[in-house]
């Protein structure tokens, strides 16, 4: 049979959010580039909860968008309600959430592809990655040379990223009925796995859940606690103007289960597949069932149930907090429990997903695989879960493909740098035994990856790579000096012990001056603020309010960022010793034999990665160090 | 490569004349300038040039005297690390080192790691690179070896305890991430005077482990010997003879049942970290029962067991259990009262080992070469006997404790197991223990800072932050890295979510 053969740069399987932002990265880098996706209606979709951001993930999408992503402008364009969560708390926990118009995020979204110079939107179902066999120092790899489509079309390329979600092998469950398909009914891939396997890739099965979705006219609102947005809605990308959102916005509502909801559940437990061992795939602890709660947490009386709508268009609304796999009869009767919900109307039932997906410690940090060149991944298919964590790897895998055939450096953040770096890092280091949810317990230097200068930590980096333009890295380095300039101001400005000043201080509350202090000092208690110190400031110049953040941020919390800043320090000198790729652990004796395994099996790319590996000591890392300088020298 | 500075103890862990506490990195001369001054009370070792050695005085916080020393400066690069170096030599008591050494940590010095200057001298290019491997093999021993002991002397109350304070922070961190990841299902309402609360309890709790550790109680260096026999067999004598004649009983603690007593004693450069145990027979007795129970189990974790006999009374029962007990350790079995009418001989002995044990053994007669230094009571002969056929170390030699004869004999035998290998000197469990303390000091700072925090009104994630440091240092006491402690935490106690 005579089959078409095309020939393109890059190849990207899947067009969720991590599939976009790759390819994205990759056209917008100047390389042809072939984007799949088994249905062009479903390019972004967001088949779980219609918001972006959240803490933690909030920070992603800022991350993103200092890169040069897109996550950050199409949720500016698509959201109906926005909120800064953690308000009350450290800046470093501020975390924007935003309510999406789904169809309308999905739809901003394809045109962005469609209008992208060097990018080809594509249905088709990839069924095959073809490779063939490479010699690197001594060592036969694969070397990615193209994919094959169902219909047998063949493109020729240089890098393949596999974005692929949910859909390997995807099997929905909802109570005993079962089907053989991807979220939303869309048609599964059920070839590439075995591609895959073909050349060696581990796969393993993931699962996870998604609540019923109701119609609007059949809930009662009175019922329900309204939840308004923020007042002043502060936007994801640091390219939005902030005018362009204020928008007029809608609410969402908050019910709660109780306990004749809970007792439904547990009277039909063994109809769930998962408690009836149906589900083979493990599900995600941070997002459990409500089977899994009312197991869990028995003592807990109520659970909470946000209900959002899923777009303007539709009277379609997300039920929060309920996401379950039992069958359609018992799901209507514990939901109609609910307060709100007595009469409610499913429109889309409740179901738990199954996919095929690999674990992640089969990639380098670029998110290459170690034993295939030029095959890159991202997003649920690395065993992660959310959009927001799928569009960072996507655009890290997008990014890297691109560098790997401009023969640039890979681009790698590490976890001093941003929570991107946090996510990649644990997913190519740790073991993780449930679909992968950014935290912010995750980040051990949150205090200087915050939301809010996410720009001042990595506009130069998406400057670098070529995604973001010299206009807005200009405005960064100029945002940076006048932050540095206010700082130094704030340090120099002495306030003397005048009665003047005294009195200042005594209205709001604060102590009086024994001798004079300087603007700074004066900041750092905790009662005063750049905005109330105004008064015994005169020589003050106006400045942009991202810039007060930033120096009133600095100056408060300069001790804690400090200590976190030294603890940085420590952390990065064995990030930069790199480990040669053609190390032979068993050659190191000394090693223990449970590390000299782990460190064969995952090669890690730096000392600093190797110590993070469970099982390996820092005795073994010590070790390490010694032999490393004796192979170095022996090389000179 | 900048590197921070290391400190230790350079000189085994004994009451030998003189001690040295060994400093390198780029603040070793700061460090010791904090806690140095010379005869004129002047701090001045900064100016001192490379490579002289200078009389002085060690100070404390409060500017108390703690020792006269000579202190060296070596500057880099000629010194053994290639760093700067400074050595204090003081008076070799184990008390005095000690407080030393803490003192420099106190200065700004973390414990260096086993093997560390090492390390750092090969690291530096100062070691032939031909000795990688070697080093590397060091690293890795002294490791097991102070992991090992640091877990064996970890058995029981205290990592108990420090298991239950790392529980309780660990609970602390997760519900205030709890909070901080999911705000909407989470409140924090009202959990700063929980948190006050809470870490003023752990704040005691820490200071009374500091305490403990100041007392020596956690302390326990030397080797692991233990004495053992039936009663009234000259076990306790034994002990008096060995610590009156080397005239150097450092701690005189009382074990914590009243069957036990124990001595730390000296030999030359090694220590003894000697146990006495109550006697052992078939007792119906409940309470001598529990002495000898007691035993048993000092007994089977002992590097070394000194098994007393009374040769003017037949082997018995008792003795049968003893030697069962004995299988597989190192033994100097003492055949005591030989001032007495022989009734047991070495023959003897090996008749009882022979018949509950599968191995053909024999007595080899061995003499020990006069060392210098030895001096011989006079009846001493250089003669005793060793057990062949089995694969541990078993010596048998004449002894009078009454007439302090053989003892000589004894504690130069100990000293070639020792320097034969036979015996392992344990110098790095005082290190492991300094470690500890140095972590319960670091947890204890950062819950210091927790309550700063707290009194200042900060966030709540700022509470976090010092907490997990805490939850690190207590960690390492009991060799437990953070891992995914946390996030397990976070989800088997508090319900997430969407």
């Amino acid at each position: 049979m005579p089959c078409m053969k095309e020939k393109v740069d890059v190849c990207v399987v899947g067009a969720g959010h991590a599939g976009c932002e790759a390819a994205l990265a990759c056209a917008r880098l100047g390389l042809e580039t072939v984007i799949f996706t088994v249905s062009i209606d479903s390019v972004a979709l967001m088949p779980c909860n219609p918001n972006i951001g959240g803490t933690s993930k909030g920070h992603l999408v800022r991350e993103i968008d200092a890169l040069g992503g897109e996550m950050g402008k199409n949720i500016d364009k698509t959201f109906i309600q926005s909120k800064m969560l953690n308000k009350s708390k450290g800046p470093a926990v501020h975390s924007l959430r935003a309510q999406a118009d789904k169809a309308e995020y999905s739809r901003a979204m394809r045109k962005v592809l469609e209008n992208q110079e060097h990018l080809t939107l594509k249905q088709a179902e990839v069924c095959e990655i073809l490779a063939e066999d490479f010699k690197e120092n001594e060592v036969i790899k694969k070397k990615v040379i193209g994919v094959k489509t169902f219909t047998g079309t063949v493109y020729e390329c240089q890098a393949v990223i596999l974005c692929t979600g949910t859909y390997l092998k995807a099997r929905c469950l909802c109570g005993e009925a079962i089907t053989y398909t991807g979220p939303n009914g869309l048609q599964p891939a059920n070839f590439l796995t075995d591609s895959l396997k073909n050349l060696g890739v581990e796969m393993r099965r993931f699962k996870t859940g998604t609540p019923a979705r109701m119609d609007k006219r059949s809930i009662d609102f009175d019922k329900m606690e309204e939840q308004f947005g923020d007042e002043r809605v502060i936007p994801f990308s640091f390219s939005t103007n902030p005018e362009d959102v204020q928008i007029e916005q809608v609410s969402c509502w908050l019910t709660y289960t109780n306990e004749k909801t809970h007792d439904i559940i547990r009277n039909n437990l063994d109809r769930s597949p998962i408690y009836a061992g149906i589900i083979e795939g493990t599900g995600p602890r941070y997002c459990p069932s409500i089977e899994d709660k009312v197991v869990k947490f028995a003592d807990k009386e109520r659970h909470q149930v946000f209900i959002e709508p899923e777009g303007l268009h539709t009277n379609e609304m997300y039920v929060g907090g309920m996401s379950s796999s039992l069958p359609e009869d018992v799901q209507l009767a514990m939901y109609r429990t609910v307060p709100g919900l007595e009469k409610c109307k499913i429109v889309r039932n409740a179901y738990a997903i199954e996919y095929d997906c690999i674990d992640s410690r089969q990639l380098y940090p670029s998110l290459e695989f170690k034993n295939i060149i030029g095959l890159y991944s991202g997003g649920q298919f690395n065993g992660s879960s959310g959009y927001e964590e799928a569009a960072a790897q996507g655009l890290i895998a997008g990014i890297n493909a691109a560098m790997f055939i401009q023969k640039r450096n890979p681009v790698i953040l590490d976890r001093s740098q941003a929570y991107i770096g946090v996510l990649i890092d644990d997913l190519v280091t740790k073991e993780n035994r449930e679909p992968y949810r950014m935290m912010t317990s995750r980040a051990e230097y949150r205090l200087l990856l915050r939301q809010d200068n996410a720009d001042l930590r990595l506009r130069q980096i998406g400057y670098e790579v070529g995604l973001v333009s010299a206009n807005l890295y200009e405005s960064c380095l100029n945002k940076k000096k006048q932050i540095e300039q206010e700082i130094e101001r704030f340090k120099n400005t002495v306030i003397g012990a005048s009665k003047e000043n005294q009195d200042f201080l005594i209205l709001h509350g604060s102590s009086s001056l024994k001798t004079a202090a300087n603007l700074a000092e004066l900041m750092c208690r905790p009662e005063l603020s750049y905005d109330i110190l105004s008064a015994i400031d005169p020589l003050r110049k106006p400045l942009p309010d991202d810039v007060i953040e930033q120096v009133e941020i600095e100056i408060k919390y300069e001790g804690y960022i400090e200590r976190q800043l030294k603890q940085v320090e420590h952390y990065k000198k064995m990030e930069k010793k790199k480990i040669p790729a053609d190390i032979n652990y068993d050659d190191i004796g000394s090693l223990r034999l449970e590390a000299r395994q782990k460190l064969n099996a995952y090669r890690p790319i730096s000392v600093g990665q190797a110590s993070r590996i469970s099982g390996v000591s820092p005795a073994d890392i010590s070790v390490l160090l010694v032999y490393l300088e004796h192979y170095h020298k022996r090389q000179i | 490569m900048k590197s921070d500075t290391i400190t230790a103890i350079a000189t085994a862990m004994s009451d030998s004349g003189i001690g040295i506490v060994r400093v390198s990195g780029d603040e070793a001369i700061s460090i010791v300038d904090k806690i140095y001054q010379n005869v004129h009370h002047e701090k001045v070792l900064k100016q001192y040039k490379s490579h002289t050695i200078h009389y002085g005085f060690i100070v404390d916080e409060e500017g108390a005297l703690v020792d006269e020393v000579m202190v060296s400066v070596m500057k880099a690069p000629r010194s053994y690390t290639t760093e700067d170096t400074v050595e204090i030599n003081c008076h070799g008591g184990v008390l005095i080192v000690q407080k030393i050494l803490s003192l420099v940590m106190k200065a700004g010095a973390r414990i260096a790691e086993p093997g560390e200057f090492t390390k750092r001298a090969f690291l530096n290019g100062r070691i032939d690179l031909s000795k990688a491997e070697a080093v590397m093999d060091m690293i890795h021993a002294k490791n097991e070896f102070a992991l090992q002991t640091s877990i064996k002397q970890l058995k029981g109350s205290l990592s108990d305890k420090i298991k239950i304070l790392r529980e309780e922070i660990l609970y602390e961190i997760a519900y205030i991430e709890s909070a901080l990841d999911d705000p909407e299902h989470i409140s924090l309402e009202g959990y700063y005077e929980r948190l006050l609360d809470k870490s003023e309890h752990i704040l005691k709790e820490l200071n009374r482990l500091l305490d403990s550790a100041d007392d020596g109680r956690m302390l326990k260096e030397g080797i692991h010997t233990v004495i053992v026999g039936k009663p009234n067999v000259g076990k306790s004598s034994l002990l008096n003879v060995l610590a009156g004649k080397e005239r150097a009983i450092v701690t005189d603690v009382a074990g914590t049942t009243r069957d036990t007593l124990e001595e730390t004693i000296s030999l030359g450069n090694i220590t003894l970290n000697i146990i006495d145990t109550a006697g052992i027979r078939n007792t119906e007795d409940i309470v001598e029962k529990i002495g000898v129970e007691k035993a048993r189990k000092i007994s089977e974790e002992a590097d070394l067991i000194l098994y007393v006999i009374d040769v003017s009374e037949p082997l018995d029962e008792s003795d049968q259990d003893i030697i069962k007990m004995i299988a597989g350790k190192n033994t100097i079995i003492l055949l005591n009262k030989s001032d007495l009418k022989e009734i047991v001989n070495e023959q003897s002995v090996l008749d009882v080992m022979s018949s509950i044990t599968s191995n053909h053994l024999s007595l080899v007669q061995e003499e020990k070469e006069q060392s210098i230094g030895m001096c011989l009571d006079e009846k001493s002969d250089l003669t005793y006997q060793r057990i062949e056929g089995i694969e541990y170390s078993i010596y048998l030699i004449k002894t009078s404790t009454k007439e302090e004869y053989g003892i000589d004999l004894l504690t130069s035998l100990i000293k070639d197991m020792f320097f034969h290998g036979q015996l392992i000197y344990n110098d790095e469990v005082y290190i492991t223990n300094i470690r500890h303390k140095e972590a319960v000091y670091d947890a204890k700072k950062s819950m210091l800072e927790v309550h700063k925090s707290l009194d200042m009104n900060m966030p709540e994630d700022f509470y976090a932050i010092d907490l997990m440091s805490a939850y690190a240092s207590l960690g390492l006491i009991i060799g437990e890295e953070v891992g995914d402690d946390l996030v397990n935490e976070i989800f088997s106690k508090f319900c997430m979510g969407k």
